[in-house]
């Protein structure tokens, strides 16, 4: 397969094209008979953007019991009592006028429980402005309640209170179900987390918003197989910007399909390629969460992942098979790893293979090192450890003895140390040769 | 304008989807489904750029057919229906086609057509890095089907 060109060539002129102007008249069709002119004229002034939904995603919901009950209560009790004390007339019921839906902050006259329910109710229909005004939170500052509105309001978020009273006033103890478009495409039942909730002066000072990380953990994988990751390693933990909600509702679809026919040995494939290839993003992503640390460049695992890059390492997954020990969610798989770098090369040695178990959890679609013990690249890492060793060998033996200390070669796998390594190739495959 | 447009996209359209599709799939029926969708949100003329999002749309689009294909042909396989139907291809060509959608285009798009890297990446949605590791992953799987399919 030396000419991929000419096979995909050959491959991209398959079958007997229709032609643009029939193409123009089925579409025609379709949309109607509506010529393609009119069609666009139709639709003139709804430009679409990238950010647009697609005709899938589920239509916002508003969570609107808590802020219809207080404007039922401004309109009963407040609004007929200002009135007769500004009027004196014993009849206001007449001349009461619609209550608006959006109130000014009536915190004095508010429970506490109606202090949340305004809250949540502000957050999740997307009224940010309202949102501000009901929390005070000392983990989130108002941007961060604005995006929070903003993002499960595009994400179509719904949070369920289930609240009572502790002991001291003003503190509460709410178990909060939510879902969202994904946990409804994806029929998940969430049975809610119990948070503590502190309500003073009328606004909340402590509550814990609600996340499915392990949906965001998984769509995140879905992209980075996709080649799609860019820009989401800020959507796995919250708060989430809203820019989040437009890439999940727009990957909703295929999302949920690649989930279905989703293979344990196909992400341990993934895991392994993305790390050695250096694609930081997608390798951190899958393996320990932690796709925004790929802007550290002291980071061991960048540093590791670069050193690779330099030395132009190749690795393949091959012969995974199901080791005892999974579940439900979690898969544990052995598979051989075979590994090639410029070294093995150099002094033409075919691929190492180490042979390891990883464990997939296919809820998340992280891999791990079996029972939790953390991230696969931690143990047992894959690589040549044998030419690894005979280049410090080589570099003990004094001909790059400083070198090698300074790169912290004999510890750490650093792009320094590559750099040395590649510099030295020649030499230390010629060294080789004759101390192997 | 849209149908001017259109004419003028489908050559590139179509051959995106020849090579992305699968091959029990009409290339032209899936340049049709892009462009209804798109056409079904707004006029393509607004797209900042067309061929881009069109080429997405149509990479996504089989993507998803694959999945859905892929799945039905398990459960005839499992029924032992009589696999006929499929269309053969030489060795060299089914071990491109068994690629996903998403790395048949990375490579159609830089092999092919001559595309830097960056600018594949950008036609794709992705990120050059991702763009040439999925390259490189494509081309390394076709060879190994390659080898196998040679025994």
């Amino acid at each position: 397969m030396a000419d991929f060109e000419t096979k995909l060539r050959w491959l991209s002129e398959r079958g007997d094209p229709v032609g643009a102007e029939e193409l123009i008249e089925r579409i025609e069709a379709d949309l109607a008979g509506v010529p393609l002119v009119v069609v666009a004229k139709r639709r003139e002034g709804r430009a679409m953007t990238k950010t647009q939904q697609p005709p899938t995603a589920t239509p916002r919901k508003r969570y609107r019991g808590p802020a219809l009950a207080v404007a039922i209560f401004v309109a009963v009790l407040v609004l007929p009592a200002l009135y007769l004390a500004f009027s004196g007339e014993s009849d206001p019921v007449a001349d009461t006028q619609p209550t608006p839906t959006t109130v000014a902050p009536e915190a004095e006259i508010m429970t506490d429980l109606e202090v949340i329910e305004a809250g949540v109710a502000a957050v999740y229909s997307g009224d940010a402005d309202r949102a501000v005004e009901l929390f005070d939170l000392s983990d989130r500052d108002d941007e961060a309640i604005r995006q929070e509105a903003a993002y499960q309001a595009a994400i179509g978020g719904q949070l369920t209170l289930n609240c009572r009273e502790l002991d001291t006033p003003g503190v509460f103890s709410c178990r909060t179900p939510y879902h969202n478009a994904m946990t409804d495409a994806i029929h998940h039942r969430d049975s809610g987390d119990t948070n503590r909730v502190v309500v003073e002066d009328g606004v909340i000072r402590a509550f814990g918003f609600p996340e499915h990380t392990f949906i965001a953990l998984q769509m995140g994988t879905f992209l980075a197989m996709e080649g799609r990751y860019e820009g989401y390693e800020n959507c796995v933990f919250g708060p989430f910007p809203e820019f989040c909600a437009t890439i999940q509702m727009e990957s909703l679809d295929s999302w949920i399909e690649w989930r279905q026919s989703l293979e344990p040995a196909a992400l341990v494939e993934f895991a392994v390629e993305s790390w050695y290839e250096g694609d930081c993003m997608s390798a951190r992503h899958v393996s320990d969460f932690a796709a925004s640390d790929c802007q550290l460049s002291a980071d061991t695992p960048n540093q590791t992942m670069e050193y690779e890059s330099i030395l132009g390492a190749e690795v393949s997954v091959d012969g995974c098979e199901e080791a005892t020990g999974g579940s439900l969610e979690q898969s544990r798989l052995t598979c051989e790893v075979h590994y090639s770098n410029a070294m093995s090369i150099a002094v033409g040695k075919p691929p190492s293979v180490t042979v390891r178990e990883f464990t997939v959890y296919t809820n998340t679609g992280v891999i791990h090192l079996p029972d939790d013990r953390g991230p696969w690249y931690t143990f047992e890492y894959p690589e040549d450890t044998e030419l690894r060793e005979s280049f410090r060998l080589f570099a003990e033996a004094g001909a790059v003895q400083d070198e090698f200390a300074e790169a912290g070669c004999a510890n750490l796998r650093t792009p320094e140390c590559a750099d040395l390594i590649m510099d030295n190739l020649d030499d230390w495959a010629a060294w080789y040769e004759t101390n192997s | 304008m849209e149908r001017e447009l259109i004419t003028s996209l489908y050559p590139s359209l179509r051959r995106m989807a020849a090579v992305a599709g699968s091959v029990d799939v009409e290339p032209d029926d899936l340049v049709q489904e892009a462009l209804m969708r798109t056409l079904r949100k707004g006029p393509i003329s607004d797209l900042d750029n067309p061929l881009a999002f069109l080429r997405k749309t149509i990479v996504n689009l089989a993507s998803n057919q694959r999945r859905s294909l892929g799945r039905k042909r398990k459960a005839l396989a499992l029924l032992s229906f009589d696999e006929g139907w499929w269309p053969s291809y030489p060795a060299d060509i089914e071990a491109i086609l068994d690629l996903p959608p998403r790395q048949r285009a990375i490579l159609y798009l830089v092999e092919v057509e001559d595309m830097p890297y960056a600018e594949a990446a950008e036609q794709l949605g992705m990120t050059t890095v991702a763009a040439r590791a999925m390259a490189n992953r494509a081309r390394k799987r076709a060879r190994i089907a390659l080898e196998v399919a040679g025994g």
